[in-house]
């Protein structure tokens, strides 16, 4: 872990962190009682959910037909809060696996809270796939498994199942990911907590760590690994996503460009997201030191560029359309840009490509207010991107003798209340009861693991990154 | 050293688990899965008497094997043809007749307790052995064995003319006292018995084709 | 089936006949068990019958389908007390009868299982109808198990039996000498004729008045008129080349429809040497089925129509030098382009052209006679000499009697299958005179308006439960038997009257002895009596010897001059019409009707005012908003629907709605938090706009001068298909999409395949596709045949367990139907051809479906169908949104009805769908596999035509035609190798099974059509 620094670089974490004050930072509100406002939030969360509890189980109980949908819209709500789930875990994977394969040690005081992000976001991606069914009660079928029936198996040509592969497999990579990472800073907390109770949980959750140089070297290298495994996932799971659009047949889905598109659209709406939770987290939890307003602005240049990726593919798109000569294609796209959900193109032609050029300029990224509205934006964005996908491409396809219109029913909006709900409630549990961000990696870019520390407090003596073996030693 | 303990205990538990997982499953009996059902009839009718020791056709009671998806069960008057003669089983007639000849009084008649039944329900007076329509209490209930699921449809009509034998999927009726399912009938056993034929592994039906689309059963 | 049927006919029956005929009467003593569908209802003990156990056999055997998808553990299965040589449980038996839904009396054939029937079909041999049926007679079925049709006779509106009701009807009557009379409806049958006659031979001046809610009395009356006998003439649409209807919807409503499209489609036939292709003329104000099939359509407003009308008899007598007593020019002026057209065309198909007029107005009618004597059509195209006794209502005496009643003349009123109370015109007086009235007796299977306002109500048989004979036109006699018992005590007309009369020979006897007298003479083929009777039994009519009743020569001066009268401006003229599936308000309480979408406008559970775009615009109306049209003092409310190629000054409403007792529909469908009842307690579907009849002259008019006001409220109507043209809108691009393709004669005489020029380089990726080594099954959908009359939509329905949802998941466009008939305009909102295309599950070789559900739900099987596993299915919907057709239906909610009665209906050889599952058109795979399995028993080889799957034996038009692709004879080879043929969406590669011949309008303009 020794790396030189160059003492011109501004340094990633502010003001003049010791280690102990890394801990105590991250510890401390783990180990005070719940501040009010958690409350207050947690408990708006859950009501959320609560209602999109009630809306889910009416559905099933009733049956889809609550839904807004008819014989032309198969899929509306449903399937767009899907794939607008999955495309916010992306952000996650892609700070704490891609960038730390690329070595962006920056990631270090974000990565911890964008992957728990990502889970939470699965979670409530995979939930729609089930809920949509007609036959929720059946789902298993959708996976192959030895039966008394021929035996019979899945379509294996379905992209519906190489979605159920994919994102299971994303999930669980993750969670492992995730979990892996958050073994030392277990121990740690072991070690400082005074509570029995708590002792045997942390120190079960820990694998019983002891931070001997050789756990921190096995640790380091399935943390490699696994950073390995998951980075192309990252590209993988949103491609196989937009192929359940772009190998059906509608004008408007059957688009080659899909996978590429999807996955940055995916990325840009996930840095959105993390931007939102960060602002709002780097406040409540006071990180500021931590979460700097470098970190914010090197996340606002990821959106542009994804960003600016999402704008080529609508051009694309278009063009194509155009290009094709396909009349079938370009009736939908004129019907998009025309037609009776105008509207909804509209809001994503504006809050995916217009507004985030507003990034180009270095005062609204380093303007907090700024860019905390425009994560908001671009995720309502983002969310109509697909809405648009799913719906203008259906509602008007093939025989105008079918055309129809669709629009969500509250038990619909409920559930997408719902889903956020559950995000939230999620999200909060983890502030609460796991370390925000990663002790051990901030620890190792402390600005003063440097060999010439500028440290004004000479009492502390600066030690090694693997010398925090022994602070865990002394629990 | 605690690591390890944590562990090994985690193993044991996952193992014993898989063990009893494992075993129960193996002998589970799905839902639907009727194999082995044997209900009492009210009548207790046996097969074993009609079709093995007297030989007679499954066709003279289940004629619509041939002409209708279903086989049918037969009606109380088909039972009559006979049994408007034969009012008693075998031995009981035997032993009454020599009784009979000990105290040398004429011949008495007999009538055993399962056909009485049948008599009541058709309306058939053994005292002057004539109907008497008014007396007939109706059909004989019996209890169903072979069932499928509603969206199943199964039809007589081409395994009987293909030459299927009735035993291949009912059993050796004609040992049973009370009858019972001997197959699973579920769908991997239908399914992989049309395989079997399609590979030639039925000697009776070598050449011959059955179908394992899935709208043969399911519309 | 076809087979089956013979079978059945063949052998067993032979054998059985007396025995079984004799039998069929005493055979039903009590209903069925297990159908008690009212908990009062409780059935004798005695010996069941051999049907009502093999009903109840069919429930453990076949029919559990009635039960749900439970499994129970412990299922009776009850045999037969005593098996009949013919009956086979689990098979179907067909049985020959006659359609009652309206008069036109079409030949049916019954299909049963177990001892109900479950499907209705047309009778191929039949003379009239040759094995066409509606889609009322294919809904027929259905009202047989209306659970809510009368039970019991009622007494002063208390349920009652029939011994007190005999009791005080015969005690009333003893005590009268006169003043009996007996309202029915058009009777068709001379026996039932000759019954009630004798009935009102005991008392002076009593009569018998028939009366058709809709009426074409005036056609009779001018005949009376002009040729002496007041008779309907037989319209031979068949011998027709040119034909000009003046507002006659005879391809949907107008006297026999379906007889009628059997003719004129027969008429319009390409295939052969030289293409014979009728040229079809209609007048109308609004769109009617028939003007949406018309060559060359004319937009007249009604007060215009006399004009055009007295123009062309006066061109035409000119013409052919005959001076008739004609008024001077009218104050319209005619076009006279379009007038001389027309007079060529006539004139040049002299004797084989066909002028018909639906007005029931008799200066109309006359004239319209008169001009079919000029062309010298009486005796080709019209039979006066062998007329039609298909409606004989006369308008005048329904009037006197109304005016006997008010003036206390009448002492008893007998009303029979007839609602007055409803449909006359002033029903309000009428039923206010019926108070004054001692004895009222309504003989109803409903408990309808009239049957709420007598002192007795009589509950009639269903037809499939009666015996009965008609004869439609003079020679042709149609029969009726009973394919089941009566499922509630109900009687028929003539028993009533019978036991009223003291004597009570059954109807069969009655029947019987009706045969031998009067019919059985009539023929020389048969000698025995018996055999006579069996063979007409088991064919379902009898042709016999036609009476003389030659009809007197036309005498001119039987012409009264007549001017038109003209509506004033600000006014609106108010068209009344029949839906085909509410036809006169009869059918209002069957669901399969209210649901099917009306053939032009595809408005379901609903009636409301079409008017023309023009005055939408004008009057900044939206469709479904609410206005009030006023005529006199009437004045009801009706949705608005903007109906393209409707005259500006034509509001046009349907007859049939506003029943009493619709709001029985207001729990049908789903129920949920925001979903809506059909229809609300206490209210009615539709208006009832028989108020705004009224006497004209001599006879009942359907149209009126009414005045039109928007409220301002709005009721959303529930349409299947919005006012799409082939035309993208502007807008959006407006390309032309070419599913539906047309051209005209001429371009077709120099190219058959013109209008249909538009391949596509159809990309593929694999150079060899699967090859279908056994059967190939397709179809293909002659467009020029096809009417849009609907009878497949609810043959389909009825063969397939199709659900009924409801109006407000209609409005939401989840309507079930596994057929729906695509209708598209062409050309602007003023002036629009319409093109009426079914389509259905495609069954595409390359099925864009079946790759996408993960569960294999759907699969291709190796006969090319495209196979739905509902069992399997989960439904994921992903199959339907990426099918190009659209034609996937899916169960949003259970829509199964618990209506343990209504259930009997459903055909135990299909699964009935549950919640969360996928269907669609399974091209009747039923059909095919009972097909294979008889085949395979005769071991016999399958030939063309031995499957009929049910849209294709439903089509009045032949339109449809199925069969193996692999077999070069079958008759859709034929059609696939017609240079008209053509699939839609061909060049996306989904290589569909269901073809399509282009259209041919009988048109001089050689447009290329649409696209």
């Amino acid at each position: 872990m020794s790396q030189v620094y160059s003492s011109l670089r501004k340094p990633l974490i502010g003001g003049h962190k010791s280690l102990g004050d890394v801990t105590d930072d991250v510890a401390r509100p783990l180990e005070r009682r719940a501040t009010g406002l958690w409350w207050m939030a947690f408990l708006t969360a859950l009501t959320v959910l609560g209602i999109g509890v009630i809306a889910v189980s009416y559905q099933i109980y009733t049956g889809i037909g609550t839904w807004g949908l008819n014989r032309t819209v198969g899929w509306g709500f449903d399937i767009t809060n899907f794939v607008f789930w999955v495309g916010i875990g992306h952000a996650g994977t892609l700070i704490s696996a891609i960038l730390f394969v690329f070595r962006q040690r920056w990631r270090t005081s974000i990565n911890r809270s964008a992957e728990a992000m990502t889970l939470f976001a699965v979670m409530c991606a995979g939930l729609f796939p089930l809920i949509h069914m007609g036959r929720p009660w059946l789902f298993f079928w959708i996976a192959p498994y030895p039966n008394f029936r021929g035996p019979l198996w899945v379509n294996f040509r379905s992209p519906l199942l190489w979605d159920f592969f994919a994102i299971s497999t994303y999930f669980i990579i993750s969670a492992v990911f995730w979990y892996i990472g958050l073994m030392p800073d277990m121990a740690t907390l072991r070690d400082r907590t005074q509570s029995r109770f708590k002792k045997v949980i942390y120190g079960w959750m820990s694998f019983g760590w002891n931070g001997s140089t050789r756990t921190w070297v096995r640790y380091e290298t399935t943390y490699m690994l696994l950073a390995a495994f998951a980075t192309p996932l990252v590209l993988s799971v949103h491609s196989i996503v937009s192929m359940d659009f772009a190998t059906a047949v509608i004008p408007g889905w059957h688009t080659t460009i899909f996978p590429p598109y999807f996955v940055a659209g995916a990325v840009f709406s996930g840095f959105a997201m993390v931007l939102t939770l960060m602002l709002i987290a780097r406040k409540v939890l006071n990180y500021e030191e931590y979460i700097t307003v470098d970190h914010i602005e090197k996340m606002c240049k990821v959106i542009l560029a994804t960003g600016g990726i999402v704008a080529l593919a609508y051009s694309m798109e278009a063009f194509m359309a155009w290009y094709s000569v396909n009349h079938y294609e370009r009736f939908v796209f004129l019907n998009r840009a025309l037609g009776p959900y105008a509207w909804a193109y509209r809001i994503m032609v504006l809050c995916n490509v217009v507004l985030p050029q507003l990034l180009w300029f270095k005062r609204v990224r380093r303007n907090l207010i700024a860019v905390f509205i425009m994560s908001i934006v671009i995720n309502i964005g983002m969310w109509f991107e697909r809405f648009v996908i799913v719906v203008t491409s259906l509602h008007r396809d093939f025989l105008p003798s079918s055309w129809a219109m669709y629009s969500p029913t509250i038990i619909e909006l409920a559930t997408l209340a719902g889903s956020f709900g559950l995000f939230f409630t999620c999200f909060l549990l983890f502030a609460r009861l796991l370390p925000f961000i990663a002790i051990g990696e901030v620890k190792a870019v402390l600005n003063y693991a440097r060999p010439h520390p500028p440290s004004s407090d000479e009492k502390r003596v600066p030690t090694p990154p693997a010398g925090k073996g022994e602070l865990a030693l002394e629990g | 050293m605690k690591l390890r303990k944590q562990l090994s205990l985690l193993a044991a538990v996952v193992l014993v688990a898989c063990y009893v997982i494992f075993f129960s499953v193996a002998d589970l009996n799905l839902p639907g899965n009727h194999q082995g059902y044997a209900p009492e009839q009210p009548i207790s009718f046996s097969h074993r008497l009609h079709s093995g020791d007297l030989k007679m056709s499954c066709l003279y009671c289940h004629p619509g094997v041939e002409k209708s998806p279903v086989a049918g069960i037969p009606a109380a008057t088909t039972c009559m043809n006979c049994h408007r003669f034969v009012t008693g089983g075998w031995d009981e007639t035997q032993i009454q007749e020599q009784q009979d000849q000990l105290e040398n009084r004429e011949a008495q008649f007999i009538i055993s307790d399962e056909l009485a039944k049948l008599y009541q329900s058709v309306g058939f007076d053994t005292d002057q052995m004539a109907y008497q329509e008014e007396m007939a209490t109706g059909p004989i209930e019996w209890t169903r064995i072979h069932r499928l699921p509603d969206f199943v449809y199964f039809d007589h009509r081409p395994h009987v003319t293909a030459g299927v034998a009735c035993q291949s999927c009912h059993g050796p009726v004609e040992t049973m006292e009370r009858v019972a399912q001997i197959s699973t009938l579920s769908m991997g056993w239908c399914v992989n018995c049309h395989r079997d034929v399609n590979n030639g592994l039925v000697p009776e039906l070598v050449g011959r084709v059955a179908s394992t689309e899935c709208g043969v059963c399911h519309y | 089936m076809k087979e089956s049927k013979k079978h059945w006919k063949g052998i067993e029956e032979r054998e059985q006949t007396t025995a079984y005929l004799e039998t069929l009467e005493s055979e039903f003593p009590e209903p069925p068990p297990r159908l008690d569908v009212e908990p009062g209802a409780e059935f004798p003990e005695a010996a069941v019958s051999r049907r009502s156990f093999l009903t109840a056999a069919g429930f453990s055997i076949a029919g559990s389908t009635l039960a749900g998808c439970s499994r129970g553990p412990l299922e009776k299965v009850i045999p037969l007390l005593n098996r009949p040589e013919e009956m086979i449980p689990g098979r179907a038996y067909w049985y020959s009868s006659t359609c009652r839904g309206c008069t036109a009396g079409c030949g049916i054939v019954t299909k049963n299982r177990d001892g109900r029937p479950i499907k209705i079909e047309g009778n191929p041999e039949h003379p009239l109808s040759r094995g066409g049926l509606c889609a009322v007679g294919q809904a027929m079925v259905l009202s047989l198990y209306d659970s809510q049709r009368l039970q019991d006779p009622m007494i002063n509106g208390q349920p009652g039996n029939w011994a007190d009701l005999d009791l005080a009807v015969t005690e009333g009557l003893e005590a009268l000498s006169d003043g009996v009379f007996v309202l029915t409806g058009t009777v068709s049958s001379p026996s039932e004729r000759a019954r009630i006659n004798q009935f009102l031979a005991r008392f002076e001046g009593s009569e018998h008045i028939e009366y058709d809610p809709v009426s074409c009395s005036a056609i009779l009356d001018a005949h009376q008129q002009t040729h002496g006998q007041r008779r309907l003439p037989h319209y031979r649409f068949d011998r027709a080349r040119v034909i000009v209807s003046f507002d006659a919807d005879f391809l949907g409503t107008w006297i026999s429809p379906v007889e009628f499209t059997k003719g004129y489609s027969s008429g319009r036939t390409l295939e052969g040497e030289s293409p014979q292709l009728s040229h079809h003329l209609q007048l109308e104000g609004r769109m009617s089925l028939t003007g949406s099939n018309a060559d060359q359509r004319i937009k007249v407003s009604p007060d215009d129509l006399f004009a055009w009308l007295a123009a062309l008899t006066r061109r035409l007598a000119d013409r052919s030098g005959v001076d008739a007593p004609l008024a001077g020019p009218a104050a319209v002026e005619v076009d006279q382009d379009l007038l001389d057209q027309m007079v060529e065309r006539l004139l040049d198909a002299r004797g084989a052209s066909l002028v018909v007029s639906g007005v029931n107005d008799f200066q109309n009618q006359l004239l319209v006679n008169f001009i079919n004597h000029l062309l010298g059509n009486y005796g080709t195209t019209l039979d006066l000499d062998q007329p039609s006794f298909q409606a004989n209502g006369n308008d005048r005496r329904i009037f006197e009697l109304l005016g006997r009643m008010q003036a206390g003349e009448v002492k008893a009123l007998l009303i029979a299958g007839v609602n007055p109370a409803y449909s006359l015109p002033y029903a309000d007086q009428f039923t206010q005179a019926l108070e004054s009235i001692p004895i009222t007796v309504a003989f109803a299977e409903q408990f309808d308006e009239t049957a709420r306002v007598v002192r007795y109500v009589c509950p009639l048989h269903h037809a499939l439960e009666a015996w009965g004979e008609q004869e439609l036109t003079s020679g042709v006699i149609s029969l009726s038997q009973p394919v089941l018992a009566p499922l509630g005590r109900t009687r028929s007309l003539c028993q009533c009257l019978s036991s009223w009369m003291g004597n009570e020979p059954s109807d069969l006897e009655r029947l019987r002895s009706h045969f031998r007298e009067e019919v059985f003479p009539r023929q020389s083929k048969i000698g025995d009596f018996e055999e006579f009777w069996n063979q007409s039994v088991h064919d379902g009519y009898a042709r016999v010897q036609p009476r003389s009743l030659a009809a007197a020569a036309f005498q001119l001066d039987a012409l009264e001059p007549a001017a038109a009268a003209t509506l004033d401006e600000n006014s609106y003229a108010l068209v009344l019409y029949e839906k085909i599936s509410m036809r006169d308000g009869r059918h209002a309480h069957n669901p399969w009707l209210q649901e099917l979408p009306d053939p032009v406008t595809k408005v379901v559970w609903d009636n409301y005012a079409c008017i023309a775009p023009a005055v939408a615009s004008r009057l900044k109306l939206q469709e479904g908003d609410r206005v009030r049209v006023t005529a006199g003092n009437t004045s009801l409310e009706f949705p608005v629907q903007i109906q393209p190629g409707q005259h500006e000054k034509v509001i046009a409403i349907a007859l049939g709605y506003g029943r009493q007792g619709t709001d029985r529909f207001s729990k049908v469908g789903a129920r949920w938090i925001q979903g809506k009842a059909t229809v609300l307690e206490g209210e009615t579907i539709g208006g009832n706009a028989f108020l705004y009849t009224a006497r004209q002259g001599p006879n009942i008019t359907f149209v009126n001068a009414v005045s039109l006001e928007p409220t301002g409220q709005r009721s959303p109507l529930a349409l299947t298909q919005t006012h799409h043209t082939v035309t993208v809108p502007e807008k959006l691009g407006g390309a032309q999409r070419h599913m539906v393709r047309d051209t005209t004669l001429t371009a077709y005489r120099e190219d058959p395949a013109s209008g249909n020029h538009f391949e596509h380089e159809v990309l593929q990726l694999w150079d060899q596709d699967y090859v279908y080594t056994g059967h190939h099954w397709g179809m293909a959908i002659d467009l020029n045949r096809c009417t849009g009359c609907s009878a497949c939509v609810v043959g389909c329905q009825a063969e397939n367990n199709v659900p009924v949802v409801g109006k407000d998941e209609v409005y939401r466009r989840r309507d079930m139907h596994w057929i729906r008939i695509d209708r598209y305009y062409s050309g602007d909102d003023q002036d629009v051809e319409t093109v009426h295309q079914p389509m259905m599950c495609n069954h595409c070789d390359h099925a864009p479906c079946e790759a996408v559900c993960p569960v294999l739900a759907t699969v291709h099987n190796d006969e090319g169908i495209n196979q739905q596993i509902y069992n399997r299915c989960v439904g994921t919907r992903y199959c339907a949104n990426n099918c190009p057709y659209k034609v996937r239906r899916f169960n949003w909610f259970d829509y199964r009805t618990e209506d343990v009665r209504e259930n009997l209906v459903l055909n135990p050889d299909i699964t009935t769908r549950t919640r969360g599952v996928m269907e669609k058109c399974s091209l009747c795979i039923q059909r095919i596999q009972e097909a294979k399995y008889e085949a395979k028993r005769e071991g016999r080889e399958m030939v063309d035509g031995d499957i009929k799957i049910a849209c294709q034996q439903s089509c009045p038009a032949d339109a449809i035609v199925f069969g193996d692709m692999n077999d070069p004879e079958s008759r859709i080879t034929q059609a696939i190798d017609n240079p008209r043929h053509y699939r839609v969406l061909e060049e996306m590669n989904f290589r569909p099974s269901i073809g399509y011949l282009t259209k041919v309008r009988n048109k001089e303009d050689a447009g290329e059509g649409h696209g």
